[in-house]
């Protein structure tokens, strides 16, 4: 990871998901001094869906809760851990929590906000890679095509055909499967005008 | 209640003893000004961890597990905090920390009552950009306090204000060999320093600067944890070095020339006090006012009768944040010169505590966008 940690978070909204008044004032009043405003609720929020980070009782809580699929929060999502049965913390690793803090010790929510919204980009950058992957993969076809069309169109064999789309792709700033696209597009634009 | 025994736990010999033995002696005579008040008797039950680390664990848990105590004023070094925190959790005890310290946490079994860094460092790195110092250099011991401060100094020069870090470089605590810095500094003439040394490290290293003769005169010095108690042992080679701190013997209100007067008079006119000196006579004072109105030396029932409204003390009106157990401090700048400290600003307003560094933001370098992109 070297993007540069987020270290402050004055202004930004939480969220608490806790059945216990006292831990949600507490944790409320911890996160004032930290800047950021919070809210406090059980067992939902409306809330929610304009939160910076997610706060969530690891002992009651449940998907109901929480208003996407589980293990796809966008925000930084904190378990808060009271007792520590096997399968509440199977259903908080199950959410993918991007930080845990035990209501034991309230005083280290500094810390955990750290590592939480650490955790949190790099899971979100990890699942746009994911999905950036599979976007490309699934072009393979109109990348095949482009090589085909320039070795004919330029009558190259298939390793010069390829070199010279990088090079397209280089100079046009795309990922190699949108320039083939481009390619093949522009080059349907030609054929389109010279049969007008 | 009557009596109550109360540890105190500084070290009075070993590397930073000048500092254990300043806020020892603070600590010593708010107990005699206490007991002679007729109402509360304190019984101090001192403790010497000779500036080594593990000692401050052992120590306090001896104080602690001795089952007639439950409050601990003590502690240098965050190292020694740091290390005490546990047995404090333990036994559910308070410790009162009299100490300038990096901030970035919040411990319920702690009463913080030096100052943190929008308290210290951050205002004197202000006050140094605006009169024009770019180019600084770092130098810390090599632990979290000189890591954290010059981590935030860092920040504050390299942001978007033409600043420019020249070197950041640490000694182990303790540590006098500091040849190298001083070869360093000369090669790369910056027009600051930033010492974030402690104890002998920070003596034999301002020894050897004043030693050093540059054509353009020497660089600045800035620091956020000098005080009254360096400047003995530091002598001429003080001279120049801005200082910042809750306190200092020199300041001329009414309330400060009283105090001095009270000094005087228990420890003779000849007397040096520092910034440790009057928060851990501070610490004691508040310490006896909780326990008075709490009737019990309840730890969280001792912290609740102080926390939360304005208190008077020889630091000014503080008040501690019932949160963050921070306190409320005036951040005054003074310049070392002749042996004293001379002051430079006074803003005789206490400035809130803000340990996480939440209300104050680093100035964000300019990053130029990258222009680039690798096709696979």
């Amino acid at each position: 990871m070297t993007s540069r940690l987020d270290l402050n978070f004055a202004g930004r909204r939480a969220v608490v998901l806790h059945p216990a008044e006292s831990v949600r004032a507490e944790l409320i009043a911890r996160l004032a001094a930290l800047g950021v405003e919070a809210s406090a609720d059980w067992p939902a929020s409306a809330a929610v869906s304009a939160a910076d980070f997610l706060f969530v009782d690891v002992d009651m809580g449940h998907d109901d809760q929480i208003p996407w699929e589980p293990g796809t929060a966008p925000i930084p999502l904190i378990g808060l851990v009271r007792s520590e049965s096997p399968g509440r913390l199977a259903w908080a690793l199950g959410q993918n929590c991007d930080a845990f803090l035990s209501q034991a010790a309230l005083g280290l929510v500094y810390s955990t906000l750290v590592i939480a919204a650490a955790k949190s980009a790099e899971r979100l950058r990890v699942r746009r890679r994911e999905a950036e992957t599979a976007r490309r993969a699934g072009m393979r076809d109109v990348l095949v095509r482009a090589v085909l069309a320039i070795m004919q169109a330029e009558g190259v064999d298939e390793l010069a055909a390829l070199r010279q789309l990088r090079a397209f792709a280089m100079v046009e700033r795309l990922a190699l499967e949108d320039a083939a696209a481009r390619y093949l597009n522009d080059r349907r634009g030609r054929r389109a005008g010279t049969t007008r | 209640m009557a009596t109550a025994r109360i540890g105190l736990l500084f070290s009075t010999t070993g590397p930073y003893s000048a500092l254990g033995r300043s806020a020892l002696d603070g600590a010593l005579m708010a107990v005699a000004e206490v007991n002679a008040r007729n109402g509360l008797t304190l019984v101090p039950v001192c403790a010497d961890p000779r500036g080594v680390p593990a000692d401050y664990e052992r120590l306090a848990a001896e104080l602690l597990g001795r089952g007639d105590l439950r409050h601990i004023v003590g502690g240098i070094t965050s190292w020694s905090r740091k290390d005490m925190i546990p047995v404090m959790e333990r036994h559910g005890a308070l410790l009162w920390y009299p100490c300038p310290y990096e901030g970035f946490e919040c411990n319920d079994h702690v009463v913080y009552l030096g100052a943190c860094p929008n308290q210290h460092l951050v205002p004197l790195i202000d006050h140094v950009l605006r009169k024009g110092h770019r180019r600084a250099f770092l130098v810390g011991s090599n632990y979290v306090w000189g890591w954290e401060t010059l981590r935030v100094a860092r920040e504050w020069f390299a942001g978007g204000q033409g600043g420019e870090v020249t070197s950041e470089r640490y000694l182990p605590l303790g540590d006098t060999d500091c040849g190298h810095l001083i070869e360093e500094i000369a090669a790369q003439q910056p027009d600051l320093i930033v010492n974030s040394l402690i104890g002998p490290s920070s003596h034999a290293f301002m020894q050897a600067l004043s030693r050093l003769d540059l054509p353009g005169g020497r660089p600045l010095v800035i620091s956020a944890n000098q005080t009254e108690a360096d400047l003995d042992i530091l002598g001429p080679a003080a001279d120049g070095m801005l200082s910042i701190g809750a306190w200092f013997e020199t300041l001329d209100d009414l309330s400060t020339v009283a105090f001095r007067n009270r000094i005087a008079g228990h420890y003779g006119a000849s007397y040096r006090a520092s910034c440790n000196f009057a928060t851990a006579y501070t610490a004691v004072h508040l310490l006896a006012r909780g326990l008075e109105r709490a009737g019990h030396d309840d730890p969280r029932a001792v912290f609740e009768a102080v926390a939360g409204s304005p208190e008077d003390t020889v630091l000014g009106p503080v008040t501690i944040d019932p949160v963050t157990r921070h306190t409320s401090l005036i951040p005054r700048l003074a310049m070392a010169e002749s042996g004293r400290f001379r002051i430079v600003d006074d803003p005789k307003i206490a400035l809130a505590p803000d340990p996480y560094l939440a209300r104050v933001r680093a100035p964000v370098p300019p990053r130029a966008t990258p222009n680039l992109r690798i096709v696979s």
